[in-house]
């Protein structure tokens, strides 16, 4: 698609791309540099482990889940999230989620990428990774979960592709703002032949709708799915009915969180308040409340109907979370920044400002991943049968800096690509946007 | 000087180069002799050395036996020790060289190599019998009631007062039935179960057995007797369940299905936009 093509409008929104595309601040060096030095730390972890061996993370015979499941999950959920975010916002045309569609969907993409990546972490034998699939067992929630993830990446990396193909047209083309030559050759390549023409958009726009009608149904299979590897093992804290949908809702909650902080920062950084607005930021604040709430009841309704029961090894391990000396701190402080504080910024119409809610959305997505741990780790410290013959120390789980490391590198690696690919794509969609609304 | 004499003197110690690690390290053998079913016996070496303060069995070691009685001593044969240091050959009585008084010996030998030194052990058994009997009777109220008879002699000569186990053999250890002292007459009985599992065929193998007899070595005696319990076949067919190698059908249908849809829809999608550059 020419410059020509173009309105005039889409011709603004160019200009304002290529102003923050070629530059590079200070700032954005500063930090681009200390996620770097964290992704570099997070790998020298990684060797260590590689080199050592597993006996390096906190991980042991009886605690055989730790930081690295409990990111696997958060950093799938969250993009499980957004994509199902994003999919319903395109499909059902919602007209003041047009700016958001594109943030929600390359979100999903790249925590869907380093989501996977704490599997292989928490795998001993890489030797034996394809076992997985040659000797797979369909009646495993494990070999579910392989299956489900590939086909998640692939159909997520197709809908970001149909979203960006039109806008890779026009940058390819257009002489509005100048490129690099290898950012020419990029766009030029990915657009395929996509000229613009009416019979390719309506095209385009058909297969995008199919992609985005197939990603909700099959998204919400991936969530069960997902939660079914802990739901349906018998342990007390995991073995039951309501954790899978408890799962889905916040992992929901915490992908709009996320958007929502990076809607801010984009906001902020780029100046597109224009497109951004502060009724994105209320819109999302409320699907947020609603999400919320009945997150809140799901968690309300597990742990009430435990202690009724008043079942031997169920209360066992609901009694860690609620002891301040183990677990207690870190429970009540996630489910009062992850249920109590949200409901009450947007609730309070007087709180309900873009800066509240994304200063509220950052304690949201810390909180849920301390959920996410807590749902992981306290399970496993209540054994079923008696540890005989176990080191004291194997009774408890404690992350060591290795896993740190590597916990940091990926969500390093997550902002670093949050910083660096609006110099490469447009964060607002120019195609989708002919004229001022 | 006198320092650094002592930390030239350690190094060379620590190299090698003045202990006696390269000398090669004495073995020890062990001879047991098994009297099997009158007829046959075992013959087995066990080649230890003193490793790291414990004795350890020592494998691929060649074992050269023989037997002798006071006139002569042939050959019987070799064998390799195993992982467990013990080489083990099975010979006929034939074969067995015997004196007038039904004295058997034994020697095996192991020549030394340029890690161990060699080692030799000979053992001198009387011949002994183990005849075992199965009866069984049936009681008026139709209950059956089965017994082992053992009758242990040597020369002719019943034994008396020694211990006889009996065993049935069984996939892991064999199974201890009783434990008996044989009377006057060299003969003890077993009180045998009738609720035993047996092969397939229900049949059940068991032997008699006497250990470490100072005079006649071990002894044994087999026997084999439909007295089991037949074992059921499984069934070869493998019944579709969540628990079983084969996947109940509908989840196999769902999964595969699922998956077929969608990737179906992937590549659909794929396939038309390589079809993009062509519309015009």
């Amino acid at each position: 698609m020419k410059t020509k093509d173009l309105t005039t409008f889409q011709v603004s929104i160019l200009k304002e791309f290529g102003n923050h595309v070629n530059k590079i601040s200070r700032l954005e060096i500063a930090c681009v540099f200390l996620l770097v030095v964290s992704i570099l730390l997070g790998i020298w972890g990684l060797w260590k482990q590689i080199t050592i061996g597993h006996g390096v993370t906190g991980m042991r015979d009886n605690i055989v889940w730790g930081h690295y499941i409990s990111s696997f999950i958060y950093f799938i959920g969250v993009s499980y999230g957004g994509a199902i975010l994003a999919a319903a916002l395109y499909y059902f045309k919602i007209e003041w989620g047009k700016p958001i569609i594109r943030i929600a969907t390359l979100m999903a993409f790249i925590t869907g990428i380093i989501g996977p990546v704490f599997i292989l972490l928490c795998i001993g034998r890489f030797d034996r990774l394809h076992y997985l699939f040659i000797y797979a067992r369909v009646q495993s929630p494990i070999t579910w979960d392989v299956m489900v993830i590939s086909t998640y990446l692939v159909g997520i990396t197709l809908f970001l592709y149909l979203l960006l193909i039109k806008d890779f047209s026009i940058l390819s083309t257009t002489d509005v703002i100048k490129k690099p030559n290898w950012k020419q050759k990029i766009y030029q390549f990915l657009t395929i032949g996509y000229s613009g023409n009416d019979k390719q958009e309506a095209l385009i726009d058909k297969s995008t709708r199919s992609v985005a009608f197939v990603i909700i149904p099959k998204v919400t299979l991936a969530f069960a799915v997902l939660s079914w590897i802990f739901g349906m093992t018998l342990r007390p804290g995991w073995h039951s009915t309501i954790f899978g949908p408890t799962f889905v809702i916040s992992s929901i909650a915490t992908s709009l969180a996320l958007i929502i902080i990076l809607m801010w920062f984009y906001r902020k950084w780029y100046g597109l308040k224009e497109f951004i607005t502060d009724r994105q930021f209320e819109y999302l604040g409320y699907i947020m409340l609603f999400l919320i709430v009945i997150y809140g009841y799901f968690t309300f309704s597990e742990y009430i109907t435990v202690w009724y029961s008043s079942g031997e090894w169920e209360t066992a391990g609901m009694q860690k979370l609620f002891n301040l000396d183990e677990f207690g701190w870190a429970f009540h402080l996630s489910n009062f920044f992850g249920i109590v504080f949200p409901i009450l910024i947007i609730g309070v119409r007087k709180l309900r400002t873009p800066n509240a809610i994304t200063a509220m959305s950052l304690l949201l997505v810390v909180a849920i991943w301390v959920r996410r741990y807590l749902t992981v780790v306290p399970t496993l410290e209540n054994t079923l049968l008696p540890m005989q013959e176990t080191r004291p120390e194997y009774a408890e789980y404690t992350a060591t800096m290795v896993e740190w490391f590597l916990v940091f590198a990926g969500a390093s690696t997550f902002i670093l690509f949050a910083i660096l690919i609006p110099k490469i794509i447009n964060i607002i969609p120019i195609s989708s946007y002919k004229f001022k609304t | 000087m006198l320092c650094l004499g002592m930390i030239f003197i350690t190094s060379l110690t620590a190299n090698g180069l003045m202990d006696d690690q390269n000398e090669p390290i004495s073995s020890r053998m062990n001879l047991t002799v098994t009297q099997v079913n009158g007829n046959d016996y075992e013959i087995s070496a066990l080649v230890r050395a003193r490793i790291d303060d414990r004795f350890t069995g020592l494998s691929g070691l060649e074992v050269t036996f023989f037997t002798y009685n006071e006139d002569e001593e042939k050959p019987l044969g070799t064998a390799v020790t195993n992982n467990k240091g013990i080489a083990l050959i099975k010979v006929e009585d034939d074969q067995i060289l015997s004196d007038t008084l039904d004295m058997v010996g034994f020697r095996a030998s192991f020549d030394g190599n340029s890690e161990y030194d060699g080692s030799d052990d000979e053992l001198e058994i009387i011949k002994a019998e183990m005849n075992i009997n199965a009866n069984e009777e049936t009681d008026e109220s139709g209950t059956k009631s089965r017994s082992v008879e053992v009758i242990l002699t040597s020369q002719g000569n019943p034994i008396e007062e020694e211990y006889i186990y009996l065993y049935v053999k069984s996939m892991i250890r064999p199974l201890l039935i009783g434990e008996e002292e044989t009377d006057e007459d060299g003969s003890v009985t077993f009180e045998f179960p009738t609720d035993l599992p047996g092969n397939m065929d229900g049949t059940i193998d068991f032997y008699a057995f006497i250990e470490d007899n100072a005079d006649f070595g071990n002894v044994k005696t087999s026997l084999n007797k439909d007295w089991g319990i037949p074992r059921i076949e499984a069934s070869p067919k493998v019944e579709r369940s969540l628990s079983s190698p084969n996947p109940p059908l509908w989840l196999l249908i769902s999964f595969i299905g699922l998956l077929v849809v969608i990737w179906g829809h992937y590549i659909e999608v794929v396939i038309r936009l390589f079809k993009l550059k062509k519309i015009t």
